[in-house]
């Protein structure tokens, strides 16, 4: 859906970018991940011509965004930065519309597809509406400026750390809500963050970069199993077993209870990753699972969440690398 | 964007008639000086020595209307030109003008109004057309500068929205930098609207009208009463019109606090 090819971004001797090329497949989340200075911004921009390449192409569908109009292909792709960037002087709906109306809907049906996605990104159209922007919390600013990309219901969504100017808690659940969106819209999404944990948990391939080149471009259990460079083992550091663990659902490693009754338990729905922090906070080796009803269903062991942290050959998407 | 179908949007933001109260006080203020028999009894009490306590010549209140005039047609020459002056030397293609812009715009204000009153004089001849000019000079530096600034000071990350979202560079000056910039070009038209009604007491030496006239009449004749009675009205003008500037700014920056 969207495809680099050796792009090249030169500012006077200096190279941001020195030939990336890339595959987005549709309705895939792939994060730019990289340290600052790495290029992914740039790489991102460079989709909605924001910036243009000194070298190089780059594809959105099959068209080549150079041959299209820019105004035209920007409408057309959602856009979601840090600092939200809302129109101070719009009422949250008004904001929301902008595209639509940029693009000629009509007042009614763009008034309630405005209300529809404030409902969607967990807003309350009645409260929040007619408000300004000043009048939000960061977080209710980050969901109108998700609310505002999504609008006109484009097929590519670009997002340059849309959750880095938020508090720990509500960045978190920002992340789980908005993964529950893009589980249903399945959105091509592109998303910049210099985030690690952030990239684990919501990609479905992260491209980790650094100095203006892509080091790995992998699924996270790829990437976090198998490390192909010095930069990106150092990168992920000694924790990326523990983020593995992230990855890998509970429900996979439970066992019957038979007589033994775990003083602890964790909901089935958590990752494994929970589990093993638990485990090593009560000081045990199992842990009750319980269902979505409470109730304790099984047991996991914590022998099984060292097997599956140490599993060379997990089961993983088939991955195609696209960098040395 | 001003009629709602769906739920009822919270109507604060047009809420009530916020230029009812000046309206109201203009209104009050023109009776007041409509009534030349009260100002009489007042000024003859302030200055009892006075041969006539009252410019007797013309009436306050066209006085004051032609004083309105003049500063109106300056006003409007200054936003009409200033504006969009700024506007364009902070686009791309007019970015090469800007300190020659800046540059004529301060010359005219360190430029005595008098003095090009004076010069005026030969191109305009008597009359008020002169008096507009040479206000509207004067009066350029505030808009225009205000202006710069506040086109100059707007947050880049919602122009960066702007332009992400699909705005086209002429949708982005009417839909986002001028509604966000208007509040700093509105208190610059503020001040150079009152700056202009208050100079605007230099047109009679050109022959032009407003309340200049029974200052300067006062002077020459060396009756305070004619001064008093023309500087009290215009410091009432410009009081109230700095007043109403502001209501007005309020107004249509709802989005502010």
């Amino acid at each position: 859906m969207i495809h680099f090819e050796n792009v090249i971004k030169r500012y006077g001797d200096f190279e941001a970018l020195k030939g990336v090329s890339l595959e987005v497949a549709e309705g895939q989340l792939v994060t730019l991940l990289g340290p600052s200075g790495c290029g992914k911004t740039t790489l991102l921009r460079m989709v909605n011509r924001l910036i243009e390449p000194s070298e190089g192409t780059v594809f959105v569908g099959e068209q080549d965004v150079r041959k299209l109009d820019e105004v035209e292909l920007r409408r057309g792709i959602g856009y979601v930065i840090q600092s939200i960037g809302l129109f101070p002087h719009m009422s949250v709906l008004e904001n929301v519309m902008v595209v639509p109306r940029l693009l000629g809907w009509s007042k009614e049906k763009r008034e309630a597809r405005a209300r529809e996605m404030l409902g969607l990104v967990g807003l309350e159209p009645q409260t929040f509406a007619g408000r300004f922007p000043r009048e939000l919390s960061g977080g209710q600013a980050q969901r109108v400026g998700l609310a505002r990309a999504l609008a006109a219901d484009p097929p590519v969504l670009l997002m340059d750390e849309p959750f880095g100017a938020v508090d720990p808690p509500t960045r978190e659940r920002l992340q789980d809500e908005f993964l529950k969106l893009q589980s249903e819209l399945r959105k091509t999404v592109l998303f910049v963050t210099h985030d690690l944990e952030e990239a684990v948990k919501i990609s479905d391939r992260i491209c980790l970069m650094n100095v203006g080149q892509v080091e790995q471009y992998d699924t996270p259990e790829v990437l976090l199993r198998s490390p192909k460079t010095p930069f990106v083992q150092d990168f992920l550091g000694p924790s990326r077993t523990l983020l593995r663990l992230s990855r890998i659902p509970l429900n996979g490693l439970v066992e019957p209870l038979g007589t033994h009754r775990p003083a602890v338990s964790i909901k089935s729905s958590a990752m494994a990753r929970d589990a093993f922090s638990l485990l090593l906070a009560n000081g045990i080796r199992n842990l009750g699972v319980t269902d979505e009803g409470g109730q304790v269903v099984g047991l996991v062991r914590l022998e099984s969440l060292l097997a599956a942290a140490s599993e060379e050959d997990a089961p993983a998407a088939p991955v195609r690398s696209e960098s040395p | 964007m001003s009629t709602r179908t769906a739920a009822p949007l919270p109507t604060r933001r047009y809420a009530g008639f916020p230029l009812l109260a000046p309206l109201l006080l203009w209104m009050v203020l023109l009776f007041l000086f409509a009534q030349q028999a009260w100002w009489k009894v007042a000024l003859s009490g302030l200055f009892p020595s006075a041969r006539s306590p009252i410019f007797e010549r013309e009436t306050l209140l066209n006085l004051a209307l032609q004083h309105l005039a003049i500063t109106a047609g300056a006003g409007a020459l200054v936003i009409l030109i200033g504006l969009p002056l700024a506007v364009f030397v902070t686009r791309p293609v007019g970015a090469a003008f800007r300190p020659l812009a800046e540059n004529i715009v301060a010359v005219g204000q360190t430029f005595p109004p008098v003095a090009v009153l004076v010069l005026a004089l030969p191109f305009f001849g008597f009359g008020s057309t002169g008096a507009v000019l040479a206000l509207f000079l004067y009066g350029l530096l505030p808009v225009v500068r205000n202006s710069l600034e506040a086109f100059a000071s707007l947050p880049a990350d919602v122009l960066d929205a702007a332009r992400g979202m699909g705005y086209s560079r002429w949708q982005t000056l009417w839909r986002v930098e001028l509604p966000l910039a208007l509040p700093v070009i509105l208190a610059g038209v503020r001040t150079s609207l009152v700056l202009i009604l208050a100079t605007a007491t230099v047109a009679p030496l050109v022959g032009g009208g407003g309340l200049g006239v029974p200052i300067i009449a006062g002077l020459a004749v060396s009756n305070l009463a004619f001064v008093a009675q023309g500087a009290i009205a215009v410091a009432s003008l410009a009081l109230l019109l700095d007043w109403t500037m502001g209501r007005l700014e309020k107004a249509l920056t709802p989005w502010r606090n």
